[in-house]
Parts: C-alpha cells; structure tokens; sequence
C-alpha cells in the first residue's frame, strides 16, 4: 500500500508538459528547480511509512522525487551514505537522478518533460518503485556481506596468534 | 509564401489560432499577453497592432475564438482563470458585437472570468457559440452556457483520472478531451447545457481470449515458455499498454461529424471512426 500510494502519486505528478520559462527569454527551466513562480508549482507530498520517506514536489514541467532510506544503526548509516554517492556520481548514466540529495533526504530524481518524451511514462513511473523497493534490500545484503568478511578476517587474523 | 509576423512579445508563444472568419488572429504567449494581429492593407503584412493585456498573472496556455464572431476570445491561463475577451477592432470590424453578453466592450477588456483549481489547459466553443468548455490540471472540465441577457450556467465535473490536455466539441451535446491518460474521454448532455455528464472512454480493452492452460502438461510448458521468453514467471500483461496511445495525447481535432484525430508525444497520429466504437452513439447527439 505505500508502494502503492507511491505509484499513483507519482504517476499524477508526472503529467508533464513543455513550458518555456516565463522570467528568461528563450530558456526552458525545469519550474520545480527554479522556484520562481509560485502560481506553476503543486503541493509538495511526503508519503511515508515508519521510517522511509518519499518526498514528491510536482510543477507544471518537471518532478522531483525524494528518497530517504531506512538506516537502523551506525553501519547502515555509513553504507547508505557510500552508495548514494556511488550512485550520484555516476547520475549522468542515470539520466533522470539529481547529483545532490535534496536537504533531509538521501537521494533525488528529477524528472522532467523531456524524459517523458523520450521513455515510456509508466515504465518510469515503475522504475522510481522498483528502485525504492530494491535500495533496502540491496543495502541490509551489503551489511550482511561486510558482517560476514570482518567475521572471515578476524578469525584469521586470530588463527595467526592463538597457538 | 510564408511572411513574417512580429509579435512583440518576450517570451514564448505556446498557441496560436484563427478567427473563423479570418480577420485576425491570436497568439498566446509566455510573456502573460495575447497578441492579436490583423492585416494591414497599407504595408501588406500582419501586425500585432493591439494586445490583450489586462489581468493575466502568469503564461496563457490556450485559446479559441468563437466559431461564429471572430470578435470573442477565449483564453486559458497558469494563474487558474479562464477569460473570454473582446478583440474588436474598428479598422477590421464593421461594428462591434457581443454575442450573448450584454454590451459591447473595447478590445482587450474581458467580459467574464471563470476561474478552476488548476492550471487551464484547454478550452473550446460549442460549434453554436453557446457553450464554452475548459479543462484544468485539477483533472476537471467546466462548461458554461451563456444565454442572451447575461445569465450563465456553469458547470464543472471532476473525474478521478488524469488532466485533460486539450477539447473538443463533437456536436452541440457531447465533448471529446483527451490527455495524459492516452484515452480520450467523452462527455455528454441531453441538451439544454445543464446537465452534463461523463459518457464514456473512446478505447476499451479488448479482452484477450487466452487460452487457459489448463492440465498439468501444458500448465508447465506455459510457465517454461514464459520464464525463457521474459524472464519471469508468470506472463505478464502489465508491462505493455493496450491503449493505442503510448504518449499523452496533446492536441485533439474533429475531422468530420462522426471522425477524430488525436495526436500524442509518442509521435503517433490516430484517427477515431466514431461509429466503430462501442460507445453507444446515439446520446452523442450527432
């Protein structure tokens, strides 16, 4: 249901459509961005579910998604800073990924009218899902895979001194 | 040949139409005016000699000229409102004509403004001139009907899917909207403009007569098949559209009484035979 409260959120923010910028001559800036105008921009919505949050800021050319990740302890803090920032550097790949998390969160899509033109709006719709769903599951099997190395090193390292 | 127009405008222009009589012509633009432009006999070219200024706060998206006096424009705008204007102009027009509102006013100043809770991204006139019908990002269409003597009904449903894009009157009693749902949606009323309601969706899903894999043997080949071919296990009819548009659609035109085009950001064109349909044709009023 939260996944789900996601998807239908997003699908409506996404209704796109081509606005040149109305304070610039011949420029075409995603509103959402700029925040110039408050007349072009919707309610921002925070969908959230104990301690995953989704912030959705819709405007009348672009969307931008906000992802704030669940981290239990100082371990899970530290990988989910690590690979946000993997992921972020590399957010020209990404094509609708922001290089900077907006403020509180961990990481941000910007999603503009250009993207809808060019790929299927529900298949990206599914995609925001999808890696939402993913992130969580990616980063307790990083903690598990580092819990299990540091175990492998330590008792090797051990085996070297005790007799 | 194409001439060039100056507009004098900033800013973008977003949308451009004719007067049905083909006087003048009005294009809206991001710089929050409408320029109107008329021939000039004396340079041989048009001009934007006149703007429509006055109480625009932000870009106007849309606008349509009455079908049958070229003198009222409607316009749909970002700050919410929808305003019909004057665009008399003395060295065009023989005398100024109002239509159903009461008196006739100079150009640019507005006769009624009807407003909506989100953005105004289309608006039409019945093909009588009585009615005229806006859609706004609320995901909601208005209707009003202006009668002789200054009343107006007006009338606004909302649906629960997506914003329409763009109108257009099929008949005097039923308007065709299409937009980011990829399936234009129609709406009817019995007449007399009061009573409008949604009617129908122009595309239905075809039910697929899948043959059901019934019995062991033919159960596991099934899933096989499926896992080979997609990956996955069960096949899944969600990843493809069944709606003939896979972009919303962005501008709508009737072609004739019973055909409509629509045109989409998916690059495609399609053509609606609107007999052919299973929409009961005859409450369209054609």
């Amino acid at each position: 249901p939260y996944l789900d409260a996601c998807k239908t959120t997003l699908t409506a923010a996404a209704c796109l459509r081509n606005f040149p910028s109305q304070t610039v001559e011949r420029h075409n800036k995603p509103e959402v961005e700029i925040r110039g105008n408050k007349e072009l921009l919707l309610q921002p919505l925070v969908i959230s579910r104990t301690e995953n949050e989704c912030l959705i800021e819709p405007s009348i050319n672009s969307v931008r998604v906000s992802i704030k990740i669940k981290q239990a302890d100082e371990i899970e803090i530290i990988l989910c800073r690590k690979f946000t920032s993997f992921l972020m550097q590399r957010a020209e790949q990404f094509i609708i990924m922001r290089r900077k998390a907006v403020e509180g969160y961990d990481i941000s899509f910007l999603i503009t009218h250009v993207h809808l033109e060019k790929m299927w709006k529900h298949k990206l719709v599914d995609f925001i899902i999808q890696f939402m769903e993913d992130i969580d599951k990616e980063i307790s099997g990083m903690k598990i895979a580092i819990n299990a190395r540091a175990r492998v090193v330590a008792s090797e390292f051990m085996k070297q001194i005790s007799p | 040949v194409p001439a060039l127009v100056i507009l004098r405008i900033e800013r973008a222009a977003l949308d451009v139409k004719w007067s049905l009589d083909g006087l003048r012509f009005a294009c809206t633009s991001g710089a929050k005016c409408v320029p109107v432009c008329t021939y000039e006999e004396s340079n041989d070219w048009w001009v934007s000699k006149k703007m429509v200024k006055k109480k625009f706060k932000s870009t106007v998206l849309c606008c349509a000229f009455h079908p049958h006096n070229g003198q009222l424009l409607a316009t749909g705008s970002a700050d919410f409102k929808c305003r019909v204007y004057s665009t008399f102009d003395s060295t065009v027009d023989a005398a100024p004509s109002q239509g159903h509102f009461e008196k006739p006013l100079e150009f640019g100043e507005a006769y009624c403004e009807m407003s909506s809770h989100g953005w105004i991204t289309g608006v039409a006139w019945s093909p009588s001139g009585d009615s005229l019908c806006y859609s706004g990002h609320d995901s909601s269409i208005s209707i009003v009907t202006f009668s002789p003597g200054g009343q107006n009904v007006q009338q606004t449903i909302r649906f629960r899917d997506l914003p329409l894009t763009c109108l257009a009157f099929v008949s005097e009693r039923a308007i065709v909207g299409a937009g980011h749902d990829f399936n234009p949606m129609a709406f009817t009323s019995s007449g007399g403009g009061n009573d409008w309601t949604y009617f129908d969706r122009l595309e239905k899903k075809k039910e697929k007569a899948a043959a059901a894999a019934t019995g062991g043997v033919a159960a596991a080949r099934a899933l096989f098949q499926n896992k080979a071919k997609l990956g996955q296990d069960n096949a899944q009819d969600l990843d493809s559209l069944w709606t003939s548009h896979e972009g919303a659609i962005s501008d709508i035109s009737v072609m004739s009484s019973s055909k409509l085009s629509t045109a989409g950001l998916d690059g495609k064109i399609v053509v609606w035979d609107l007999p052919q349909l299973d929409i009961a044709m005859s409450s369209l009023g054609l």
